[in-house]
């Protein structure tokens, strides 16, 4: 199974900012929304944008006939190249994983909205992943930058909100085009330092949080 | 960058490139591209910064609505704040802060921030 949330396109959504009503759960600044999220090898739009927040509904409003990404959920655009470099990866949703492809950080990842790409918290993502229909509580492997890199980060909390166990890169991950990937730092020549290779490490739910 | 990294599907330099949040070594003469993610720092920024307002004219309408607007509070309550001695605008994380930052200093709002903000 995956789920991505990259930049430029297959989820939209929209941001609330300020201290107004943003809905259940969500907090000041964060995104929701009305995605376009691409659902195996469809894609969808929710269509227009209305001016007040809306929670993010997930794949519920896919439509079948758009064509897109590889994988059944997918949040990503089908024009970012380091969405296209991962889908061609030979390993997909390896041991029963769900694969959540998004560009990340050590504390968020992103999505791309009609208005611009914003990062969410790995609460909203966690609404975002169990929203899709193929998620049914399965173990995640973040194929997203960065977001393994803090103990106490993206994955670990994302862990944490599903209960399930979380793989994710300490450093970048590197996408080449035959779907082959490295993790790694930025080398000073701007290639991936791989005398320093990080790796996909393993998170698993702290039920006490 | 001293190096120029080769493609390695034909061999042709590639050339360095930023695609919205993407990027990578490009081939300049096919299709071949190695790429990761790139997210501004300020983007990944979790701190929660505290605005205080220093000074601004409780009469000109414009600065009083940069404050209403930012502080998500309406005009005479921003009128008000303007009137008052370091009152809290907005706590929020780097960009919300940055926007803030970039209207009231087109205005002159006298503003500050806490803590320092790196950006």
């Amino acid at each position: 199974m995956l789920l991505a949330f990259p930049a430029s396109g297959a989820v939209s959504a929209k941001t609330a900012s300020g201290p107004q009503n943003l809905g259940p759960g969500l907090q000041q600044g964060e995104s929701i929304v009305k995605p376009l999220m691409h659902q195996g090898k469809t894609e969808s739009s929710y269509g227009g944008m209305s001016g007040s927040p809306v929670v993010t509904k997930g794949v519920g409003n896919v439509t079948p006939d758009n064509i897109v990404a590889p994988g059944p959920v997918n949040f990503m655009s089908d024009s970012d190249r380091f969405f296209n470099n991962i889908s061609k990866r030979s390993d997909v949703d390896p041991n029963g994983y769900f694969d959540v492809v998004a560009h990340g950080s050590p504390n968020k990842i992103q999505i791309e909205t009609p208005n611009g790409s914003v990062l969410v918290d790995h609460r909203t993502s966690a609404r975002l992943i169990q929203q899709q229909p193929g998620y049914t509580g399965q173990n995640i492997r973040l194929l997203s930058c960065n977001t393994g890199a803090c103990d106490t980060g993206f994955a670990q909390n994302l862990a944490n909100k599903l209960n399930v166990e979380v793989q994710a890169p300490t450093d970048l991950l590197w996408a080449y085009p035959n779907g082959k990937t490295v993790v790694a730092p930025k080398g000073v020549n701007g290639l991936p330092d791989l005398s320093n290779t990080g790796k996909i490490k393993n998170f698993l739910p702290n039920k006490s949080q | 960058m001293g190096e120029i990294k080769k493609c390695e599907e034909c061999g042709a330099d590639t050339e360095f490139r930023v695609e919205g949040s993407t990027e990578g070594f490009f081939c300049t003469q096919c299709d071949w591209a190695l790429v990761t993610t790139r997210i501004p720092a300020i983007a990944q920024d979790v701190t929660k910064y505290k605005m205080y307002l220093l000074s601004a004219d409780p009469h000109n309408k414009e600065q009083v609505k940069a404050l209403s607007e930012v502080a998500n509070i309406n005009f005479l309550q921003a009128r008000k704040m303007a009137q008052e001695k370091r009152p809290l605008i907005i706590q929020d994380e780097a960009l919300a802060i940055d926007k803030a930052r970039k209207l009231f200093e087109e205005l002159s709002i006298q503003y500050e921030i806490e803590p320092d903000f790196p950006y």
